[in-house]
């Protein structure tokens, strides 16, 4: 044991991925117009090799409470708790590196739309990658935070990389602008945790009955503008229609999912409280409800792929949620595994709709969906692993997606009485009827479970309903041109892998689900 | 391994040689999508021949069990018995035939066979499953092989849009469904694995136990389910997808979806609902039976006034839908065996029914019964099958359908406890019986009988061995099952009795 944790140090895939943007960086000014290809294939080999290294810590049953106290080296590299390595930042590892992997891919596949500054963007890729994994290990709010901002500080630069494009830039500005007063609300937030529990680690701390629960709404409201979740999603449609399409890819599917990854740690470790835990859950399931029906129905009218990635990722953020407020053990188990496979199966299948909007727009020079048109006569290739990714944000079974839905509709079902939650009565007087009714009381927590189920279901079908108008066009629209589009072949790599990858999920699930689970409950017993 | 599970590979199977095929030999995808549709009728029929002799284990035979997902309580658990013997027959013949009658399809065969055979696969997994989830998802993976058959080979001005809503109304009904099943699943008790359940021989050994779900909690349950699956059904008022639906889809893709798929949520609720959610099912019967006599009456008159022969047949066909939920509501062992023996000769009927609009449009390029006339003179062998079905469908004796209403007008005249107004039920369901003779042998009157038109002088009947042969298997199972009912009965019985007398029936 002792032998194998020398060699391989639990943040060691963090300080080998600084290291790699480093390098990208350094070769890029050493070597003018260094080898796009090189570079590509390069942080491919060594993310392929990071991931392996990742999953080794899913096998290995190390973590910080077993190893602290038997290594000096380990005690070093915890930085004094404030990164825990645990089961949410072991699963986080992987997902990051293959978001990553996918990101870099689709980068190679924009380059001719790129002047330059390849390696420049690979490089931010990279780092913003290691903030990612941080987030999701941290254990402090400090710790939170400089993760977070060396996450949104790269996306900054990355969301207007394009710095002749207009459109670019007004992306990044709307995501400047939107991203530092979201931070600044958060650091309120933690300002205020600060003064109630006199220091910034999650799992220490007795709560204040007022105060701890507006620190955990100021913290919440400023998270919530990193996943979009409504309202705090107006900045989600011009950033992703305007961002170059790899960087759309990743600010759809990573921050995204390091947003949740942060939450699900925060939530129920530093706000894990008997009372606070029904306060953030009812909460989280408003604004599931919210983001659910009014992403999809905007996503409904939408004529351009990035901006229907766009809403039906706050639609997708919506379902996350309702994981994510049954993710602690008071209101049911099932959230977090459901919550991780859910963010799996939708960056699978996000990362494969990307590279094929980016493939077909190195043709037509936009996203507009009927660029799509009669794909499947073209490249069915192409068209058919669309469908896959289509079909599986769609909830369709055998596919990842349904798997997910699946999951995530049992959690909220599953989900435990709410004490306290209760809508009182006090009879009706209908006019000249004169009816009056005894006062009664309506139990809460099942009306809330009906009220989101039925949203959930009505928003699902409406989902389906876009991606069905994109395989429509796909598959039964005209063509005026039907030579197959090119592509590269780390792409086609990519889109076997992810077709592959989106089917077996869904067919094998139990192995990743029955993985997750155990490592989440492991962090919940362990945080708790 | 099973050989049900075998079976369910082979459409499978057939489905990846397909798609392994170049694309330049135009008929070698029929050749084989046919190779494998004979092979999973032969396959059915000698799992249907050992039946009775196979090893049984509370009713269920060929069984085959692994975990799926421990931590939830799933696992691949395949078997069958007497109620769902039946319908992977159906299943196979209804492939077959729907096969058989694709030999034309010149545009992009390759892809239409397969989803062809995937629809294929997801009946016979649904009706071999007997956990829910398997169960759940085999239905589903329907779903997108017919949107794209309607929506690139059907028939319709505006099939895209019927491909869409139809679809639509389907994953809708899906998701209700997954919700009402999923309630179940947390309520109904632990099992001795510590972990809730899906496996339906489980469930029904936990259904005497004090934990299981409270007679309070059911009807919510129910409700879910019944809106659920009616949607899946077509029951009114949730049918308006089904006839659009199956007349804008290639004659293939309605045989096998209103013969075999629509079964599927009758089937769940035979198989499911009846059995586990007994007081669930008994709050809901005044309810159902308003609304199975709008699917008989309503949809019926409907059907009487449609002009559009293809357009008939779908209300035609979500107007008999009624009589299935007739013989659910009576929910005794002659109701349920009737509904499960009318399902049966529904689905060949159904199937029997679009192949001959099917033909007779591509060969007249019309299915409107106005223009349509004496086509009798140049098509005699179309003519007698049509007629057959049309009486079929009118429930003539002779064929299973007879047998199937018989069971099922007994089955609720002799409830107990008496129906509420069971005995207005049951005749106002009869009439349904007039209805449907009424627009079925119109539509023979209008379209084989009278004056041909000069347009259609050129047209060719059902001609030589190979076309003829799915028409002629449909028959031979609709008439050997009506002249021998015992052979659907007997088993279908024996395995309802299982339950039966478990709930004290």
């Amino acid at each position: 044991m002792i032998a194998t944790l020398s060699i391989f140090p639990p943040f060691g895939i963090e300080l080998s991925l600084i290291a790699l943007a480093l390098i990208v960086l350094l070769w890029e000014a050493f070597a003018e117009g260094a080898n796009r290809r090189a570079v590509t294939g390069s942080c491919l080999f060594v993310l392929a090799g990071l991931s392996a290294w990742s999953l080794y810590y899913l096998t290995s049953a190390m973590n910080t409470s077993a190893v602290a106290d038997k290594l000096f080296l380990i005690q070093f590299l915890d930085f004094k708790g404030m990164l825990g390595f645990d089961g949410v930042s072991k699963l986080a590892k992987p997902f990051f590196l293959l978001a990553a992997a996918g990101a870099i891919t689709i980068a190679y596949e924009y380059r001719s739309q790129m002047e330059r500054g390849f390696s420049e963007l690979v490089a931010l890729i990279l780092i913003s990658t290691t903030g990612m994994i941080v987030l999701a290990s941290a254990n402090e709010f400090m710790t939170l935070f400089v993760a977070l901002e060396l996450i949104t500080v790269s996306f900054y630069v990355m969301v207007s990389f394009q710095k002749r494009n207009p459109l670019s830039l007004e992306a990044g500005i709307k995501y400047l602008i939107i991203g530092a007063v979201s931070s600044a609300i958060m650091v309120y937030g933690i300002a205020f945790y600060f003064g109630t529990m006199r220091q910034t680690y999650f799992m220490i701390g007795v709560p204040v009955p007022l105060l701890t629960n507006f620190c955990l709404i100021l913290i919440l409201t400023g998270l919530c503008f990193k996943i979009a979740a409504v309202p705090f999603h107006m900045w989600a449609p011009d950033a992703y229609q305007g961002a170059p399409t790899p960087v759309t890819a990743f600010l759809a599917t990573a921050s995204k999912a390091a947003g949740f990854f942060i939450l699900f740690r925060m939530l129920n470790a530093a706000f894990g409280f008997v009372g606070t835990v029904h306060v953030w859950a009812v909460l989280l399931m408003l604004l599931a409800a919210l983001s659910m029906l009014l992403g999809n129905l905007s996503a409904l009218p939408q004529s351009n792929l990035k901006r229907l990635m766009a809403y039906s990722g706050i639609g997708h953020t919506g379902f996350l949620l309702v994981g994510l407020a049954t993710s602690n053990p008071a209101i049911s188990l099932l959230g977090g595994p459901a919550v991780y496979f859910y963010l799996l199966s939708y960056l699978i299948a996000s990362l494969v709709i990307f590279l094929v909007a980016t493939i077909v727009s190195n043709v037509s020079k936009s996203s507009e969906l009927s660029n799509f048109s009669g794909l499947a006569q073209r490249s069915p290739g192409l068209a058919f692993a669309m469908l896959i990714a289509l079909a599986s944000l769609a909830g369709i079974p055998p596919l990842a997606g349904f798997f997910g839905k699946f999951t995530i509709l049992a959690s909220l079902i599953n989900m435990q009485d709410i004490p306290g939650l209760s809508i009182h009565f006090h009879g009706f007087d209908l006019g000249f009827w004169n009816l009056h009714l005894n006062p009664f009381v309506v139990p809460g927590t099942p009306l809330l479970i009906f009220a989101v189920l039925l949203i959930a279901i009505v928003s699902a079908v409406i989902g389906l309903y876009y991606y069905l108008g994109v395989i429509r066009l796909m598959y039964f629209g005209k063509i005026e041109d039907d030579r197959p589009l090119p592509f590269s072949s780390p792409a086609k790599l990519m889109l076997v892998l992810g077709t592959v990858a989106t089917i077996l999920l869904g067919i094998c699930q139990g192995r990743v689900f029955d993985k997750a689970s155990h490592l989440l409950s492991q962090f919940l017993n362990f945080g708790l | 391994m099973s050989p049900l599970t075998l079976t369910l590979l082979i459409p499978l199977i057939t489905a990846g040689m397909i798609a392994l095929l170049s694309g330049e030999d135009r008929r070698a995808p029929y050749r084989i999508a046919l190779a494998g549709a004979a092979l999973l009728f032969l396959s059915c029929f000698s799992i249907a021949f050992h039946f009775a002799s196979a090893e049984s284990v509370e009713g269920f035979r060929f069984l085959q069990e692994s975990p799926w997902i421990p931590r939830l309580g799933l696992s691949y658990l395949v078997g069958v018995d007497g109620i769902s013997l039946f319908l992977l027959l159906l299943t196979g013949i209804v492939t077959l035939a729907a096969v058989g009658v694709s030999s034309g399809v010149e545009d992009r065969p390759r892809e239409f066979f397969i989803h062809l055979m995937l629809i294929s696969a997801g009946a016979v997994g649904a009706f071999i499953s007997l956990d829910l989830f398997f169960l759940y998802v085999f239905h589903e993976l329907a779903l997108i092989p017919t949107f794209l058959l309607i929506g690139r080979w059907g028939n319709h001005a505006n099939r895209e849009r019927v491909a869409t809503k139809l679809t639509v109304y389907l994953s809708l009904g899906s998701l209700i469904l997954l919700a009402g099943l999923l309630m179940f699943y947390f309520l109904s008790p632990v099992t001795a694995e510590g972990t809730h359940t899906f496996n339906l021989i489980t469930l029904r050994s936990l259904l005497l136990t004090p934990q299981y779900i409270p007679g309070s909690i059911q009807p919510l349950i129910y409700g879910f389910v019944l809106v659920g699956s009616g949607i899946l059904i077509s029951l009114w008022p949730f049918h308006s997808w089904a006839p659009q639906g199956y007349a804008g889809a290639p004659a293939a893709a309605s045989m096998l979806h209103a013969g075999v798929l629509k079964k599927f949520g009758l089937y769940l609720l035979i198989r499911f609902a009846e059995p586990l959610l007994p007081q669930g099912a008994q709050s809901w019967v005044t309810i159902l039976s308003v609304l199975l006599l709008m699917n008989i009456l309503y949809v019926g008159y409907v059907a009487m006034s449609e002009k559009n022969l293809r357009l008939m047949l779908g209300y035609s066909s979500v107007s008999h839908m009624g009589y299935v939920f007739l013989g659910i509501v009576a929910a005794n062992s002659l109701g349920l065996t009737g509904a499960l023996v009318y399902m049966f000769a529904h689905g060949l009927t159904a199937a029997l029914g679009f192949a001959l609009a099917g033909h007779i449009a591509r060969q007249t390029g019309t299915v409107d019964t106005g223009e349509l006339g004496g086509l009798a003179r140049k098509m005699p062998f179309a003519a007698v099958v049509f007629t057959m079905t049309a009486m079929a469908s009118a429930g003539m004796p002779g064929f299973a359908n007879f047998a199937g209403e018989l069971m099922i007008f007994f089955g609720a005249w002799y409830t107990e406890p008496a129906l509420p107004f069971h005995g207005a039920v049951v005749v106002l369901a009869l009439f349904g019986v007039v209805v449907s003779s009424v627009y079925m042998l119109r539509a023979v009157r209008n379209v084989f009988l009278g004056e041909l038109p000069e347009k259609f002088s050129g047209v060719r009947d059902i001609e030589g061995l190979q076309e003829r042969l799915p028409y002629l298997l449909l028959l031979a199972g609709l008439m050997i099952t009506g002249f021998v009912p015992g052979l659907l009965t007997s088993p279908i019985t024996s395995s309802l009795h299982g339950w039966m007398n478990l709930l004290g029936k």
